[in-house]
């Protein structure tokens, strides 16, 4: 018995250390962190993912991100705001300012937060832009793309979040 | 003078100049590739000289209203390379500046309201050479020694670094078994989208990565073991057995290369381009220890901070302009894109 604890010890300390730093996976609730907003507010972002939520990696210096802005709005009139939440994490933000700025020039007309953090990054492995992340309902991940994609594949990742099921796309890069 | 007269800075002189609203444009009278033997060896090419025109084009103001800034690295003449026929053109005045840590130049513009469609051009002539080890005793290597960014040694690197180098401490010695472990460790991966964060952890984890990310590592390696490394940044253009005569690239992260050199004691900075040896496994024992010509260097070193000081966070390098509005970085490709064009002036055997 004493040997089990200290199996059970050991693993439960495995688990603290690379839990999150093994990052996101499908078919496993997302990382969650409390980001500073646009607002200027801290807001825990697990509390947003109880629907459909669509999660957008970006950073100033890219271009392509700044393209898939227009798509995940005509998604957004396409779904509509009742069944599909999406928001936005500008990594080289570390304060609101960036955020707020960069929601503005662009239009970005959902929630943005801060995300320029080291234990962010790592546990959404966000080692370029843009990333989506898709998240069912019940708030497990579906998908996870990388770099390019297209409305098609966007519209099918985001069905697939709002039926609960895998997702059907056929050109998602998961890196 | 106002801001209509045409002045064209044609040294590297400092201080502040007008230039034309011209738009930017190069016209390269004479083109002498002097290398007709047909096909060139990589190996045997001595230096490369290319006329270079480097165009930061305004797309949009700021929405904010705020003045603009910008900075534009600006290569400089050493020992590896020797800049000359300096030309810049600017609608609003423009200084030509170095930060005082790393002594990296860049042309400051700003701050200004720039209208959309207004061009900050920069050209010069560049020879760059097949270069070695370098001799710099006045270089201060304590800036060359410290992690930055996402540079970590966790215990799976720690580990790594403790297997392949052993008990050796020799700074060549541990830098080419690194060297030859990261080779044979990684993959450069080129579906990696975008810019390397030089992420060592990540790298190390996925076993690939970008330049970036093979460089972060290697200094994250020989830094943990008492090695100072510098980070140099620049451009690559093609090999001289491939490159046309003349291109243009978009001038954004996804062109930028990087490579480091790491102190070797008495002032020698060695130079490794893990990556490339890695692409190009014939050339893997040239590329420890020397660089090719179809290269330049704009910056060097790492959390950069410019001249005069952005307001944002440090650079963890700086290949292409630096834009800002109100202390908040540019969006690229929505307020600012970058053009370089080249032209191949000498290929010398």
């Amino acid at each position: 018995m004493k040997v089990f604890k200290v199996f059970l010890a050991i693993a439960v300390m495995i688990s603290l250390m690379y839990g999150e730093a093994l990052g996101v996976s499908i078919g496993e609730p997302p990382p969650s962190f409390v980001l500073l907003n646009h607002e200027g507010r801290n807001v825990d972002i697990s509390t947003l993912f109880n629907k459909p939520t669509v999660i957008y990696f970006t950073h100033n210096a890219c271009h392509y991100c700044t393209q898939i802005i227009a798509m995940l709005k005509r998604a957004n009139e396409k779904f509509g705001s009742e069944k599909l939440r999406i928001i936005g994490i500008n990594v080289m933000a570390k304060d609101q300012k960036l955020v707020k700025a960069y929601r503005e020039e662009l239009g970005f007309i959902f929630p943005m937060f801060a995300g320029n953090r080291g234990d962010l990054l790592e546990a959404y492995e966000i080692y370029y832009v843009p990333k989506l992340v898709f998240i069912d309902g019940t708030g497990i991940v579906r998908q996870v793309v990388g770099h390019y994609i297209h409305e098609p594949e966007l519209h099918e990742n985001i069905n697939a979040i709002i039926d609960n099921r895998p997702s059907t796309a056929h050109w998602n890069i998961r890196m | 003078m106002n801001r209509r007269d045409f002045l064209k800075l044609s040294t590297a002189a400092a201080g502040t100049a007008f230039a034309s609203q011209i738009v930017p444009g190069i016209s390269y009278a004479s083109k002498e590739i002097t290398n007709q033997r047909g096909p060139v060896s990589d190996l045997e090419v001595k230096a490369m000289v290319f006329d270079i025109s480097y165009v930061t084009q305004i797309l949009s103001s700021p929405k904010s209203g705020e003045k603009t800034r910008f900075w534009i690295p600006l290569p400089k003449s050493d020992v590896e390379q020797e800049i000359t026929r300096l030309s810049i053109e600017s609608p609003v005045p423009f200084n030509i500046n170095e930060e005082p840590k790393f002594r990296n130049q860049m042309v400051f513009v700003g701050p200004e309201n720039l209208k959309a469609g207004g061009f900050i051009s920069v050209a010069y002539r560049i020879r760059r050479k097949t270069i070695g080890t370098v001799q710099d005793r006045n270089e201060d290597i304590s800036k060359h020694s410290v992690l930055t960014g996402r540079e970590k040694a966790d215990g799976a690197i720690t580990a790594f670094v403790k297997r392949v180098v052993g008990s050796e401490r020799e700074p060549v010695k541990v830098g080419r078994r690194v060297f030859d472990a990261l080779v044979e460790t990684l993959t450069y991966d080129k579906t990696i989208p975008g810019c390397g964060m030089g992420n060592s952890v990540w790298t190390f984890r996925n076993k690939a990565g970008k330049c970036d990310d093979f460089h972060a590592l290697f200094r994250t390696m020989m830094i943990s073991k008492g090695v100072p490394v510098k980070w140099e940044q620049g451009i690559a253009l093609s090999y001289p057995s491939a490159i046309t005569t003349s291109g243009e690239m978009e001038g954004d992260c996804t062109g930028a290369h990087c490579w480091v050199r790491f102190h070797a004691g008495d002032g020698n900075w060695v130079p490794v381009d893990v990556s490339e040896a890695n692409k190009r496994p014939e050339m893997r024992e040239f590329f420890f220890g020397n660089l090719s010509p179809n290269r330049f260097k704009v910056s060097s070193g790492k959390d950069l901070i410019l001249e005069p000081a952005q307001g944002g966070e440090p650079l963890n390098s700086f290949p292409y302009t630096h834009a800002e509005a109100g202390g908040i970085p540019l969006i690229y490709g929505h307020h600012f894109r970058n053009r370089i064009r080249f032209e191949v002036v000498r290929i010398e055997v």
